[in-house]
């Protein structure tokens, strides 16, 4: 690939949300929308509209790939494509998490948030 | 629902771009499948939440719709600047249309008010009676499997419909012997029984509870929040045990989720709770009830062969019919009179569907008023058809030139479309508002009269229809002369376009016929509102037997801890009494058990020896009362002495019967004393006083009166106050609670009210009927008023060459005015009695509703009658006069 993860930055929080959970797992639309509830419950939550957006945009950057269902998948008459992380999206995804730790560790961030703790 | 759900999100989905629909569009509708699926796995499949999702759904593809529609426009304009340009051109004509519609309707405001005014009106009131009649009539009830529920009453042979209270032996028998049932659950609803439940802040509060069985949260399928329900070793009387309702959890405890296991403080006594109910559960039958306690169900003590006090919802099995579970009731009687030989004999349980039961009193009224708001949706659609068709003839002239010029006819039809739309958009947009404001109206109007109206929330469907309805109506009337202008020959239109010409002519036969169908919708609601107050009127004037002005009523309940003992209850009553005296202004003081108009309360038996000297047993309600219940209430003694401050717990007891009982049971001869038992104790008769209506339609009972300060040892009775004041007694209610708090603290006034305020909420109903039919009969009259002015100001102007022509030849004015008032006077003349004959046809509906009076009461066709051909009258007159003031050359200059 190549292409420079960091050129991404910053990442949009629904695509951060997306980028995360297909990294460690291969979901299909639906799956995408409970796992972000669950690893992010105090997020709204995904709509199917943007999530499709989202697939659509990731798939033309190269950040995720689609690949071939888990054989325990429901067999109906739905479409279920299942999507994956591809190397670039989970060096993306890295590279944001470590910004968003770096940003969040900094003395300034901190003593802010201590200040608000305190308003409370 | 769900394929209604279905096809509109596929509908949103085809409306994406072709590649990205491709790619994705069979993917998100399955993912919106699965996760419907997923709620109503979950459980909260209502149709309320699947709808909630799905309007979700879509909001989030049109917000995506947009977006990847932009991106890719994006994406081609960087490729092909020239792409598109169909679209944009599109887009700027419907934009440059809506902009001429705007200032095309504001350059004619009269005409721009009075549609949107019209519609906003006919949508309104239409969204909010449909949001009561859906929510209270037509939604099923809140409980899993409802048609399987049966309301349980008693009836006798003589009283086929009875709904009355039950025996707890019968319904003890009947929900363990009768097959049929799935289970019964019996609540002690027929008195509202309260308790003083001390708050965090140490002041005590009167809560309702209400005394239930087991099975009662079983039967509705309700299951605790928290803890658990009651037990059947717990129908016992002194099991000290208390669910709380959500509200009272969250209310007094602060939601405390260790509540359960804990004490309360209530009247006195500490009661553990046991559970917590859901917030959704709501109580059809009780109403708001905020916390329960079980009922006593064991054998005897209350449960004995005469006392009826009890009330039951039964579940069938599935399957049964209410018919078979009948027949087995019908069964269950002579079992019970065998086991009870001298209870009553006549009697049997009655089961009736719940749903029936529950909206059975409220549909008539609501249907009336959804029949009444659809004839206002149909006057207003009648009214903005012809306001269109008054315009679109004015615009005739304009239309044909601008199609001479070479305009488009699509074009040109697409302007009105576009006027028309505008319209029926603002004239939504403003129904809405008053839709929700009528519902919030409608509710606070009737919170006690109208059943299940706790449940009533905002509802769009019905707001959708009456918008398509008045918009396919404007569209309809304002787009067919438009096409129908283009159509004609362009010459043929401008040399007849200002006066005479067919069209024109067709147009007007149209109006005049579309206005006199309004005068004649309008007749039908007025003729309706009139028969209504008139039965308001004949209600009011119903003869009581009692005098409930300048009188307020209030309850105060001893909790059986600190008041034990008959002896310690006379006495605060008595205490009390003389405080409340003492208060300036005060005439009299009295206590009832019950008071009169409010139905039937503690049937009892009453044995008597007749005059053949056979003992002879009937029923009669008893009625315990003290102090100057009487003489406040103005009842007046026929025969014999009142209540005397001689008869005591220690003296022998006496009573007093209602004339109605003393010719029942003793004919012509004197009743004074002679002995009867009730209850197990003999009584002797030393007064007859006068029938007071027990219900509120003036019906009278047999009733005996008991004295409180000779019966207090029977039970603690629940005593209302009636305080008779020189004036307005409203201001009393302070200086009682004042009085009370002298003679204890930890006692509350429940329910503080006038009698009048009493006696109105039984005609709540009617009035709530009353009010609505009187606001639609106003606009209906007003549009019709509005209407006749319209078409007659419209027929005046164009007249204004043939009127001039007439003036200058000598016409005089009078004469004039007469033609145009005499176009009114036969619109007005056809419209009423097609309106009358229409109401005569209806009249059948209202008769549900109708008190004391006929549905075809001549004398309201009458005034209707006038009322309508004076308005109409009066709408012709100022444009006749209008007709006349002009001077004769400037119109026919101007012509």
């Amino acid at each position: 690939m190549g292409r420079n993860p960091t050129k991404f930055l910053p990442l949009a929080p629904l695509d951060f949300q997306v980028l995360t959970i297909l990294g460690t797992r291969d979901l299909h639309g639906y799956g995408i929308v409970q796992a972000a509830q669950e690893a992010f419950p105090e997020q709204p939550p995904l709509d199917i509209g943007s999530l499709y957006r989202i697939i659509s945009r990731m798939l033309d950057e190269r950040l995720i790939r689609e690949v071939a269902a888990p054989r325990d998948s429901p067999n109906d008459r739905r479409t279920r494509r299942y999507y994956s992380a591809t190397e670039l999206g989970r060096g993306v995804v890295r590279a944001e998490a470590t910004r968003l730790r770096a940003l969040l560790a900094s003395p300034a961030t901190l003593s802010l948030l201590s200040l608000l703790e305190a308003d409370r | 629902m769900t394929d209604a759900s279905t096809h509109i999100v596929s509908a949103v989905i085809r409306r994406f771009p072709s590649p990205f629909r491709e790619r994705f569009g069979p993917e998100m509708l399955s993912a919106y499948l699965d996760q419907r699926d997923a709620l109503a796995a979950e459980g909260i499949g209502s149709s309320l939440a699947l709808w909630r999702h799905t309007i979700r759904t879509v909001a989030g593809l049109l917000r995506a719709l947009v977006a990847v529609r932009f991106d890719q426009r994006r994406r081609l304009e960087s490729i092909d600047p020239n792409h598109d340009h169909h679209e944009r051109a599109l887009m700027r004509h419907l934009a440059s249309d809506a902009r001429h519609a705007v200032r095309a309707l504001r350059g004619n405001p009269a005409f721009t008010i009075v549609c949107i005014t019209t519609l906003a009106l006919g949508i309104g009131a239409n969204t909010a009676v449909f949001n009561v009649l859906d929510r209270v009539i037509l939604a099923p009830l809140p409980y899993d499997q409802p048609e399987q529920l049966v309301r349980i009453y008693t009836a006798s042979r003589q009283t086929p419909d009875g709904r009355e209270v039950s025996r707890g032996i019968d319904l003890i028998e009947a929900r363990d012997g009768i097959k049929v049932f799935s289970s019964v659950a019996i609540a002690y609803l027929y008195r509202e029984m309260g308790v003083d439940l001390l708050g965090r802040d140490g002041v005590p509060h009167r809560v309702r509870v209400l005394p239930i069985s087991a099975d009662y949260f079983q039967t509705l399928r309700a299951t605790p929040l928290l803890g658990r329900t009651f037990t059947r070793d717990e129908e016992r009387p002194g099991a000290r045990v208390v669910i709380l309702s959500h509200e009272l959890w969250t209310d007094f405890t602060g939601g405390d989720p260790s509540i359960v296991g804990r004490t309360i403080d209530m009247s006195g006594e500490r009661y553990e709770v046991v559970g917590v109910m859901r917030p959704t559960f709501t109580d059809v039958v009780a109403g708001e009830v905020a916390a329960w306690t079980p009922e006593n169900l064991q054998p005897g003590g209350p449960n004995n062969q005469w006392n009826h006090y009890l009330s039951a919802v039964a579940r069938l099995h599935p399957g049964v019919s209410i018919a078979r579970a009948q027949a087995e009731l019908n069964a269950l009687a002579p079992r019970m009179r065998e086991r009870f030989p001298d209870g009553p004999r006549e009697e049997y349980l009655r089961a009736v569907s719940l749903h029936d039961d529950v909206v059975g009193e409220t549909r008539t009224p609501v249907y009336v008023l959804m029949g009444a708001a659809g004839l206002v949706l149909l006057i207003a659609c009648v009214n903005v058809a012809n306001l269109f068709l008054a315009r679109s003839v004015s615009q005739t002239r304009d239309i044909v030139i601008r199609a001479a010029l070479g305009a488009h006819r699509s074009r040109l039809v697409g302007l009105r479309l576009t006027e028309s739309l505008v319209v029926a958009l603002a004239g939504g947009v403003l129904g809405s508002v008053v839709a929700y404001v009528g519902v919030r109206i409608l509710l606070a109007m009737s919170p006690e009269s109208l059943a299940r109206a706790e449940e009533v929330r905002f509802d769009w469907r019905l707001f959708v229809f009456a918008l398509l309805v008045t918009t396919v109506t404007g569209l309809v009337f304002g787009a067919a002369p438009a096409v129908r202008a283009t159509r004609s020959d362009p010459s043929d239109a401008l040399r007849e376009g200002s006066r005479g010409n067919t069209t024109g002519r067709a147009a007007r036969h149209a109006r005049r016929l579309l206005v006199a169908s309004q005068v004649s919708l309008a007749v039908v609601l007025l003729v309706g509102t009139g028969i209504l107050i008139r039965s308001f009127v004949a209600r009011q004037r119903i003869s009581l037997g009692f005098d409930p002005v300048n009188v307020l009523t209030f309850e105060v309940h001893l909790p059986v801890a600190r008041y034990g003992t008959p002896e310690a209850r006379v006495h605060v009553h008595e205490l009390y009494q003389q405080r409340l005296r003492s208060i300036p202004g005060v005439t009299g003081v009295g206590l009832t058990s019950w008071l009169p108009t409010n139905g039937n309360y503690h049937i009892w038996g009453y044995e008597y020896v007749d005059d053949a000297g056979g003992r002879q047993s009937i029923a009669a309600q008893v009625r315990v009362i003290d102090g100057d219940y009487l003489e406040s209430l103005a009842i007046p003694v026929i025969a014999g002495r009142r209540f005397a401050a001689t008869d005591r717990l220690e003296t022998s007891d006496v009573a007093l019967i209602s004339r109605s009982l003393a010719k029942r049971a003793y004919g012509d001869h004197d009743p004074i004393g002679r002995h009867f038992r009730t209850d197990d104790r003999d009584f002797q008769i030393v007064g007859v006083v006068g029938d007071v209506a027990n219900e509120p339609t003036g019906v009278t009972a047999d009733i005996v009166y008991l004295s409180h300060a000779q019966f207090a040892d029977n039970r603690n009775w629940p005593l209302t106050y009636v305080v008779k004041a020189i004036g307005s007694p409203g201001e009393l209610a302070s200086a009682a609670r004042r009085e009370l708090a002298q003679v204890d603290r930890a006692l509350v006034i429940y329910r503080p009210r006038t009698l009048q305020a009493v006696l109105a909420r039984h005609l709540g109903r009617e009035r709530f009927t009353l009010v609505l039919m009187g606001v639609f009969g106003a606009i209906a009259l007003s549009l019709a008023a509005v209407g006749v002015y319209g078409v007659l100001s419209y027929a005046v102007s164009q007249r204004r060459h043939e009127i001039g022509v007439r003036l200058a030849l000598g016409a005089l004015p009078g004469q004039v005015r007469r033609i145009i008032l005499r176009e009114g006077a036969v619109i007005g003349a056809i419209g009423t009695v097609t309106g009358v004959a229409g109401a005569l046809a209806l009249s059948r509906v209202l008769q549900a509703l109708v008190f004391g009076t006929s549905t075809r009461d001549p004398f309201v066709f009458a005034a209707v009658a006038l009322v309508l051909l004076g308005v109409v009258l009066a709408a012709s007159y100022l444009p006749a006069r209008r007709a006349t003031r002009s001077d004769p050359l400037d119109a026919l200059r101007n012509s």
